[in-house]
């Protein structure tokens, strides 16, 4: 069994886990607003969870300092910030960084040139290179990129690295970074909701974008202080499962199999029965058909004896690549606190659903939970993590 | 790693810029590779949605499907995809992206769009190979590939899986001063594109290679012969050939001076077949199957980065293998396509 | 006229849509009246060619499609598309 032993967070409340905690604490969405570099001619039929000003400027320049922002408060959490990195492994959960090639054509345009050249960046593992130099980390350097489960597949990659001896550690990050061409891919998929994210609502139209980067510490249960009661606490992953289904590229699979595959896959990864769960972190990206398919997949594994379940979709919106980070790290700090939170931007239960997600806070207990992530391209991917 | 290995290799097959499939289709290329059609090569799909699929994803479920095809049994359903690519699509994205950015977001295309997103590749190749499992793509500039056989290494040896199929793919985008704002190449080299894949899995039966050495160091600032040999040579057995494939990132100079470890060392530049990619060692490592050969040979890739970092991964090709891999001819008219 | 009864605007429309969504069949064998949406339809459009001609139909005929429902209704066969792009 693995442990989170730190956990960092940039994210539209703030820089910091307690900026994280306070704003999903407050119960309301973070005021933010459609950044105006933005060349949008929909923008005023969107809403965004973007970083303020004094969090990302949009300078290409800035984004390596801010995912390192994230990467040291998580060191510093597990303790390490001045350890040596010789055996740690740093795995970059990121759908690309278009942001930066959207920064710099903007300077190029600025400096007069009409037609810059378009998406001029280099891939997305650069970024893993620089971090890990400035880290004089020397383990292995991994990018992941597979959409909205980026992250939570960085998580499974880093869990088996681990395992097999490779690493004594692993640092993994979820980066996504609001930019124009994402917008507008959704946009042209008829998935924005102007209003923002309503998850299981019976309203529910759609999604809203969100911005954030988020880093966990990952290590063996049995390092640092395995047999005091310290050591015994905590956060820890104890099973994961991801899977392919081909059902269609762009949405789940309605009947909701291929979900409950993947979460039955992560309790048996886990060692753990659908009865032991405390609650769900659902997926919940308040999309008709992706919420209505998630609901079916929790019916049909629970059956009648579901546990309260939320989203975090409605204070962040989808981040997207960093999700399965940044929803990880606001769920377990708000269960660390007392109590799971609620599903922002719900109001009126589905009779299709036929079940309401966490209304108002409710106080947790310790245990197991069951957290979801699904992405384009029929990714499906769960976890189950225990705090004890 | 190496407790790891080997790990046995069951098929293999490469797609060049020529849209070549077997030695005998390959050829040098000339200046920067251009993007050729490959609607022919795609008649072997019936699969409806693949009628969208991008030319980077062509590269991809062409090269995946000989592959596939090439196997002695059919491919293990519950076997995990390991896609690795340094830029990904870049044709489309670059020009959506522009569209985009001049303001003509709100009219742009959704099939541009979900092109652009790296799993729906892998979406369109579990679906034309019958995959179920994990589908995990990787993206790490020149050692892209490598990080995806390390993976796949791994989560067999660690029994997560029996058995992976593992490739990689990237494309060119022109023009070159473009091209070049998003991978870094000396005047002298070729820019290419191409996609190879392996079929890997733990068994000794029915294998065509193993997989002998997948070795990362960092620190590294010059590639000496020394070092080389120091882990090359424990793998070497008697009465094989050994070759050895440079990487992209090699300079003339470092190449000229790997040659010194080993007496009878052939240096085989697959680079002027494919040109210069992020993952053309994934050309590379899966078209040294397309030879005929009389003896075992063992293989070896040598690829660095601009961060100290360098990659080798060994390959042995076994003598004993099933004739189209022996023929060197491409096996589209041998056997069924896995999709029909 | 209503645009199903234009039958340049149809031969049009008929021509966008297969090449829209990359279907190789000839546009002429598109039957006026049969449904083109969904399996078992004549063109068997599924939801990713939807979206795709609902920005071409913007592009080409400024017909705004709102929303999933709304292209089954506007685009439930050549002759509904036409009428929808010019009623009268």
């Amino acid at each position: 069994m693995l442990k989170i032993t730190g956990v960092g967070a940039v994210t539209p409340y703030g820089v910091g886990k307690e900026a994280l905690f306070q704003g999903i604490k407050s119960g309301m969405p973070p005021s933010s607003s459609i950044p105006s570099l933005f060349n949008l001619p929909f923008s005023d039929k969107i809403k965004l969870a973007s970083f303020d000003s004094a969090t990302f400027d949009r300078k290409a320049s800035s984004i390596d300092g801010l995912i390192l922002k994230a990467v040291e408060e998580a060191l510093h959490n597990a303790g390490l910030e001045n350890d040596s990195l010789d055996d740690t492994a740093l795995l970059v959960g990121a759908t690309g960084y278009v942001a930066a090639a959207e920064a710099k054509y903007l300077e190029e345009i600025k400096k007069g040139d009409p037609r810059p050249v378009p998406l001029a960046i280099a891939g997305p593992g650069d970024t893993s290179a620089v971090l890990a130099e400035k880290l004089a980390l020397e383990g292995p350097l991994m990018t992941v990129s597979t959409a909205c489960t980026s992250g939570a597949n960085a998580l499974v990659a880093a869990e088996r690295m681990i395992r097999l001896g490779e690493v004594r550690r692993a640092i993994v990050v979820g980066v996504e970074l609001l930019n124009s061409l994402t917008i507008s891919g959704f946009n042209s998929l008829m998935l924005l909701s102007p209003g923002g994210c309503r998850p299981f609502d019976a309203e529910r139209d759609g999604i809203h974008l969100g911005e954030a980067i988020g880093a966990v510490i990952l290590e063996r249960a049995e390092t640092g202080k395995p047999h005091t009661d310290e050591g015994k606490k905590g956060l820890f992953l104890c099973g994961l499962s991801s899977i392919c289904d081909t059902h269609n590229v762009i949405s789940l699979n309605p009947d909701g199999s291929s979900l409950l595959r993947v979460m039955k896959g992560a309790l048996l990864a886990a060692g753990v029965s659908a009865g032991e769960i405390k609650g769900i972190k659902a997926h919940g990206i308040g999309s008709k058909d992706n919420d209505s398919a998630e609901a079916k997949a929790m019916k049909m594994l629970f059956k009648g004896e579901a546990p309260p379940f939320t989203s975090l979709k409605g204070y962040l919106g989808h981040t997207l690549a960093a999700s399965a980070l940044v929803e990880t790290i606001a769920f377990f700090q708000c269960v660390e606190k007392g109590f799971l939170p609620a599903a922002s931007g719900f109001s009126t239960e589905d009779p299709e659903i036929g079940r309401s997600p966490i209304e108002k806070q409710l106080p947790s207990i310790k245990g197991y939970f069951l957290l979801n992530y699904l992405g384009f391209g029929g990714s499906n991917t769960s976890m189950v993590l225990k705090y004890v | 790693m190496s407790d790891s290995l080997p790990v046995y290799i069951y098929s293999a097959a490469a797609l060049g810029p020529h849209g070549d499939l077997s030695s005998g289709e390959r050829a040098p290329i000339r200046g920067d590779a251009q993007n050729v059609d490959l609607s022919d090569l795609m008649d072997r799909f019936n699969t409806p949605e693949l009628r969208r699929a991008s030319h980077f994803s062509q590269l991809s479920l062409i090269s995946a499907s000989e592959a596939i095809r090439r196997l002695d049994s059919p491919i293990d359903e519950t076997a995990p995809l390991y896609f690795s690519t340094g830029l990904g699509e870049e044709l489309g994205t670059s020009a959506l992206f522009e569209d985009v950015m001049q303001g003509r977001g709100e009219s742009s295309s959704p099939f541009a769009f979900v092109n652009s997103v790296n799993n729906t590749t892998a979406f369109f190749l579990s679906k034309i190979a019958g995959l179920s499992g994990q589908s995990l793509i990787i993206s790490q500039e020149e050692f892209s590939f490598e990080c995806a056989l390390r993976s796949a290494c791994g989560d067999i040896s660690l029994g997560e899986s029996c058995h992976a199929l593992v490739g990689g793919t990237d494309e060119v985008s022109l023009p070159r001063a473009d091209h070049l704002t998003r991978i870094d190449l000396r005047e002298d080299q070729p820019a290419g594109e191409g996609s190879g894949w392996l079929y890997l899995g733990k068994e000794r039966a029915k294998a065509i290679g193993e997989i002998v050495i997948l070795e990362e160091f960092t620190k590294v600032d010059c590639i000496s012969s020394d070092m080389i040999g120091a882990i090359i040579k424990p793998c070497i057995s008697k009465k094989e050939k050994v070759r050895l494939l440079p990487g992209f990132r090699l300079t003339p100079e470092e190449i000229s001076a790997l040659g010194h470890f080993y007496p009878q060392l052939d240096v085989m530049d697959y680079l002027k077949l494919c040109g210069c990619f992020h993952t053309a060692s994934a050309f590379g490592l899966a078209s040294i199957f397309d030879k005929a050969e009389e003896e075992p040979v063992l293989y070896f890739h040598v690829n660095r980065n601009a961060y100290g970092r360098l990659f080798i991964v060994g390959i042995r090709v076994f003598d004993e293998r099933p004739e189209f891999f022996k023929a060197g001819r491409s096996s589209a008219h041998l056997l069924p396509s896995p999709d029909k | 006229m209503p645009g199903s009864s234009d039958d340049r605007l149809k031969s049009e429309l008929k021509k966008l849509i297969v090449e829209t969504c990359r279907k190789k069949i000839d546009p002429e064998t598109v039957p006026d009246d049969s449904p083109i949406i969904g399996q078992g339809s004549f063109l068997e459009l599924d939801s990713l060619d939807v979206l795709e001609l609902s920005v071409a139909l913007k592009n080409n005929y400024g017909v705004r499609i709102m929303d999933s429902k709304d292209a089954f209704i506007k685009m439930k066969s050549i002759n509904a598309l036409a009428d929808t792009i010019r009623p009268n």
